[in-house]
């Protein structure tokens, strides 16, 4: 069982972690699922040593309710969230100052701390899950599969 | 302790309550927040939404079940008749991943502080959350395998191969190149259950439709089903229908990918 947390800095780095669905099989899956995802890939990274390595990655999505403040997006490795996006009224930032809106989660691998808030820019105004959805995993790095096969025209049952 | 003393504390403490209220507005409603912290370091943000008739909407807004969800925590059966049940003792509602509550003018600062209580209370979970180290990924199973055991049938294997079908782009997790005449080119896809066995099935036999008539129906393909026991029987055999064979792993049994691959490939490749 590989321990792949001290790559975490490598792994968040990387704007190519690519997960197979299209973004709108993620709405479908919204749709029947009530608003909440979560996709599990194997993302092929280089962890620096020039050799592609296969990170088990979970990609978990809420974009339930109407309100758009109360979605959220975020990457999981071993079940724990190293990287995310999200909204608080209030929040104290990573260096300890008060802000509010929308923010990414940093990681501390040593202490498996994931409440270090850096504040990103980009999400006010979003209000539709399409956007969201497009805004939040290219901040945190995940690529989708940009086509869409859909599910209720193939011929099959 | 003397009376003058506590009441000094009590004003201190007002004076801080006070200082630490936030508010704003968001959508046309308004947000509070609580000095208090939930478990996983929030202040549990309280909306405000005036209905007709003198009527306030107090909710949550779904960010408790949405914030669990992103660290992990799901919404199943279970939390949510207990989610009910701590809404129940405060005179709270939760429904549609949401603690929320009607209320009058009257018991608007009441129902403010029940909410409250419930989003905090809903958080004592994420002190349970530990890491899970997985077993070798089985991309990284495959590719060992293949690695380890090449033979002199492939002259190159490729991960992540695009090929272009009659209307679409698709992509195959390994492609094994021959060396030599005689030996099929092989291509390798994982279809794992996370995504919904159906929808993979679907795509999968889009795939293969769609590549028909194309230099790619020449490939032997092997269709590599994880967590087999998720999938139906109907959606297994329309996969085991378009593909030269199958591997098909129970969870746990990842491992055995490391003999799977050279067997199954060397057959496929014997019987070419």
């Amino acid at each position: 069982m590989a321990n792949y947390f001290p790559h975490v800095d490598t792994i968040r780095a990387d704007q190519e972690k690519y997960f197979d669905i299209s973004i709108p099989q993620m709405e479908r899956d919204f749709d029947a699922n009530g608003g909440y995802v979560e996709y599990e890939q194997e993302c092929s990274i280089d962890l620096g040593d020039g050799e592609e390595t296969f990170v088990p990655l979970k990609l978990n999505l809420t974009c339930m309710g109407s309100l758009v403040e109360s979605w959220s997006a975020s990457l999981k490795l071993h079940s724990k969230r190293i990287d995310g996006i999200d909204w608080h009224p209030r929040y104290f930032d990573r260096y300890g100052v008060e802000r509010n809106g929308w923010h990414r989660h940093d990681f501390d691998a040593v202490n498996l701390d994931d409440k270090l808030r850096v504040p990103v820019d980009g999400f006010d105004g979003i209000d539709s899950r399409r956007q969201f959805l497009g805004h939040a995993l290219r901040t945190i790095g995940v690529v989708w599969n940009g086509v869409d096969h859909g599910t209720d025209e193939l011929p099959f049952d | 302790m003397e009376q003058t003393n506590c009441h000094s504390i009590k004003d201190a403490l007002i004076n801080r309550l006070a200082q630490d209220i936030y508010v704003g507005q968001v959508r046309g409603q308004c947000v509070f927040t609580l000095p208090f912290k939930t478990l996983d370091d929030r202040f549990p943000a309280v909306f405000v939404d005036k209905k007709m008739g003198g009527v306030f909407l107090v909710h949550d807004a779904g960010m408790t079940t949405s914030h669990l969800f992103a660290q992990g925590i799901h919404l199943t059966e279970a939390r949510a008749n207990y989610f009910k049940q701590i809404a129940s003792h405060l005179g709270v509602g939760f429904g549609d991943g949401a603690f929320q509550v009607l209320c009058s003018d009257g018991d608007l600062q009441a129902s403010i502080l029940a909410v409250s209580e419930c989003i905090i209370l809903a958080t004592i979970e994420v002190a349970t959350i530990k890491p899970v180290f997985e077993e070798e990924p089985v991309g990284g199973i495959i590719k060992r395998s293949f690695a380890l055991w090449q033979q002199s049938y492939f002259a190159s294997i490729d991960q992540r191969v695009a090929i272009k079908g009659r209307k679409g782009s698709h992509t195959m997790d390994f492609v094994a190149y021959p060396a030599r005449e005689g030996v099929p080119t092989v291509a390798m896809k994982v279809l794992a259950p996370s995504y919904s066995p159906q929808a993979q099935a679907e795509r999968y036999g889009f795939l293969v439709l769609d590549t028909e008539r194309t230099i790619y129906e020449q490939w032997r393909r092997i269709a590599v089903i994880t967590k087999v026991e998720q999938w139906k029987q109907a959606t297994l055999e329309l996969v085991r229908s378009l593909s030269s064979r199958t591997i098909e792993l129970h969870t746990g049994e990842e491992r055995e990918l490391s003999h799977l691959v050279p067997s199954d490939v060397g057959a496929l490749v014997e019987a070419a």
